[in-house]
């Protein structure tokens, strides 16, 4: 056991140092706004401009927004496929994998000409979604699904979903109780990594906000990173270690529930 | 709730057919719950792929041509884009899958305080997503002419990283930059597998007189090869398309699909939307082989993880 | 808006002044360009500046030239293959950049001495990238478009350029019936460097492109 210990504190020191210095470089080259010397000026001035939380407030609703539609759309199917029809999964498995297949520079100017007036029916454009935020907020899920999918399909499989559902069922429950009380907290942890994946990926999309002209965050930080100096720097360590403290308390909030124990060596 | 829970999941793990056959119902009733996902990946998945197949065939001034997909082979760029692009993917896709592997295992396996795993996981989540400006700005910053590491080693050791023609402007240091999100990506998909491997494995191999060498040979590493070698692929896939990181790392002067295919999409220098998705259909191609490779290594692998 | 050199003193002991001076050993891993040869006009223009001083103010060997001049750059290793922009130059990566003069004076005035920088225009090799406006043939109200490019061509207009650093076109002319603030003539680079600006035609503009964009990675890389 000893050995094995210090090969493990080998290993963690390692792949610390590779994580943490990059971080370091930027959080000390972000101090450095005022010459010759180490201060937090680059935060104040980050934090003065009225465009971060414009657009960084729009970044988070629509993470909102996708994290609802992607539960609701995931979170139903994935269930009916591993209690009803485990056929199916993977078949839904592909489709969740197909964002990885497909680039999203690509993807979203298929959409954009398809939705921007390129489906016609009898000539004339149907379903003409440029100009909403339907498409982005779709182009997020689709971005999400393989996160959000593979989350819940774990979660679901570390609980006998049959079993409980057919006991459930057999001693009288309704669907709403089902769901409401059997199935979502045994997949509270599950959900939550799911969400936390989700939010994070949609806070720093850059690619279809920016190809669809959406103020979000991502291009703000892109954009301020191409025109500015100190200030970007400043902004990314204040968004990686936000994200990360996000995640950190779902982490917490979610402690104590089947999987961990379940998990627990 | 508490005591129903932990009885039912520990008596059934996974859900293993039961004694009865599982019923026939073919019923439409079966697949409506199933319409909105699909529904949802025609209309903003497939739809929008297929007219990538579909436009890979259009000519710069909007008619029906073949050059775009002959393009591909000929043209020595793109050739060499498509060899860059997977050499790169493939570097990262095995250093990301062995050493995040062996991170994974040290924190949840190794002995190590319970509190860094969470650390560590919680972590990954947010490392995968960093990419982009940011992150090529740190490894500059880092590592660059004038990178903090640069500095240091000249002025504490007097070593001189670019002696001998080292640049992190080079497929090597791109790799080195993309194994931030290829670590942490292995760690978290790892993580759940590592916890499906029973510690009455090792304890019954330890019984039987095995060390732990018997117990990785013959056992654990059978069952996570399958999971091992399909996140290799999905940390493949991850690199081939990554384009955020690269682009602003060293914009076209390293020769990547992904860099070509944004070049023909945007910019205001060349501009061949049909040419751009003849690349991107390439790009498609390669994927999905690789994909069909990590699904029928999946199937192996859930047999396992009840 | 020629291409210029903005200059990091901090790490230079001597500032290059024109294009073959990049070329040399101290210069060694200190030169990028702001942009992409594959995406950025202005990168596009930077090779064909830099061919313009080789040839001598031929344009039609430019193109050629400009990409055997970065070819020997990259050889020298003195061209760092980064897209270069404020917080590289700030950070000591990227200590010469090459840019329009509008953005380099702007990325002066941004980074307010923090570190300072150095604007030169090099002695030979001065291109103007003109910039064009159009009014669409379908605009829902193109008098008004057209009024709004009689403000933009006007002296006031054309100062508000200025003040942005970009050379409006009727630059000559202003200063001919000075018309220019002094205060605002003090912070641009001198106006005999642009007196050799050359300015390309459309066509060649889009042969030159081409011609760049198709050679780049043949000629600098070997590829």
């Amino acid at each position: 056991m000893k050995s094995k210990n210090i090969w493990a504190w080998i290993i963690l020191i390692i792949g610390l140092v590779y994580f943490f210095l990059p971080l370091l470089a930027t959080f000390e080259f972000s101090l450095k706004m005022i010459k010759d010397r180490y201060t937090f000026e680059a935060y104040r001035v980050a934090f003065t401009d009225r465009q971060f939380y414009l657009n960084f407030g729009y970044s988070f609703l629509w993470a909102m927004l996708t994290i609802v539609i992607s539960l609701l759309l995931v979170v139903p199917t994935a269930y009916w496929v591993h209690w009803r029809m485990p056929k199916m999964r993977p078949w839904v498995e592909f489709v969740t994998l197909m964002p990885f297949v497909v680039p999203a520079v690509v993807l979203v100017f298929g959409m954009s000409r398809l939705y921007g007036g390129g489906l016609k029916l009898f000539g004339t454009p149907i379903l003409v979604l440029t100009g909403t935020p339907i498409l982005l907020i779709a182009g997020y899920v689709v971005l999400s699904l393989p996160y959000m999918f593979r989350a819940v399909d774990t979660g679901l499989r570390a609980i006998d979903v049959r079993t409980l559902t057919e006991s459930a069922l057999s001693l009288g429950a309704g669907w709403r109780v089902i769901i409401t009380q059997i199935i979502f907290p045994n997949l509270r942890t599950a959900i939550l990594s799911g969400v936390f994946l989700t939010f994070a990926i949609v806070m720093g999309e850059f690619t279809f906000a920016s190809l669809l002209y959406w103020p979000a965050f991502g291009p703000y930080m892109e954009e301020i990173g191409a025109m500015r100096a100190y200030t970007p720097q400043a902004l990314a360590v204040v968004s990686f270690l936000l994200t990360w403290g996000s995640i950190g308390l779902m982490q917490w909030i979610g402690r104590g529930s089947v999987q961990e124990v379940t998990a627990a060596h | 709730m508490g005591i129903t829970n932990k009885t039912l999941t520990a008596q059934s793990k996974g859900d293993a057919p039961t004694a009865r056959p599982p019923s026939k119902k073919t019923a439409v009733v079966n697949w409506l719950p199933l319409l909105p996902f699909f529904l949802f990946a025609a209309l903003f998945l497939f739809l929008p792929s297929i007219s990538i197949f579909v436009r890979s065939f259009e000519s710069v001034d909007g008619g029906f041509t073949f050059d775009n997909i002959i393009a591909l082979f000929t043209v020595q760029d793109f050739v060499n884009a498509y060899k860059t692009s997977l050499t790169i993917s493939v570097i990262t896709a095995l250093g990301g899958a062995v050493f995040g592997f062996l991170l994974a295992y040290a924190v949840i396996l190794g002995g190590l305080p319970k509190g860094l795993r969470t650390f560590m996981t919680t972590f990954s989540g947010v490392a995968s997503n960093f990419a982009g400006v940011p992150l090529a700005f740190a490894f500059i910053a880092t590592m660059g002419n004038a990178g903090l590491v640069t500095r240091w080693l000249e002025s504490a050791f007097e070593i001189d990283i670019h002696a001998g023609g080292f640049t992190i402007y080079s497929i090597t240091g791109l790799s080195i930059v993309y194994m931030y999100f290829q670590f942490p990506l292995m760690v978290l998909i790892m993580a759940p597998a590592l916890d499906g491997l029973h510690r009455e494995w090792n304890e019954a191999c330890a019984n039987l007189g095995g060390t732990n060498w018997h117990y990785w040979r013959y056992i654990a590493f059978p069952i996570l090869l399958p999971s091992l070698l399909g996140t290799t692929i999905l940390l493949f896939g991850n690199a081939f398309g990554a384009y955020a990181t690269a682009y602003a790392f060293s914009g076209s002067f390293i020769n990547l699909v992904p860099i070509l295919i944004g070049a023909q999409m945007q910019g205001d220098v060349l501009f061949n939307p049909g040419l751009g998705n003849a690349l991107a259909l390439g790009m498609v191609f390669i994927m999905g082989i690789s994909m069909i490779g990590y699904i029928t290594l999946q199937r192996r692998a859930a047999r396992w993880l009840r | 808006m020629p291409q210029l050199l903005q200059v990091r003193q901090q790490y230079l002991k001597n500032t290059p002044q024109d294009w073959e001076d990049l070329l040399k050993p101290e210069y060694k891993g200190k030169v990028a360009m702001a942009g992409d040869v594959l995406k950025s006009n202005q990168s596009v223009m930077t090779v064909f500046a830099s061919g313009l001083s080789r040839s001598g103010g031929d344009k039609t060997k430019a193109a050629e030239m400009g990409l055997q001049f970065w070819k020997e750059m990259n050889d020298a290793g003195n061209f760092i293959p980064v897209i270069a922009d404020q917080g590289k130059i700030a950070q000591g990566e990227t200590p010469i950049v090459l840019e329009w003069d509008y953005l380099a004076l702007a990325n002066r005035d941004g980074l307010a001495g923090n570190p300072e920088l150095e604007i030169v225009v090099p002695k030979t090799g001065v291109l103007a990238g003109p910039y064009a406006g159009g009014i669409s043939a379908y605009a829902p109200h193109p008098y008004a478009a057209r009024l709004w490019w009689e403000f933009v061509m006007s002296d006031e207009g054309q100062l508000i350029y200025l003040k942005g650093y970009a050379h409006p076109i009727r630059f000559n002319d202003m200063a001919a019936r000075g018309v220019i603030p002094a205060d605002l003539a003090a912070k641009l680079p001198p106006a005999e460097s642009y007196a050799n600006a050359v300015f390309l035609t459309v066509d060649e503009l889009q042969a030159s492109s081409a011609y760049i964009t198709e050679n780049w990675r043949k000629v600098v890389y070997g590829e």
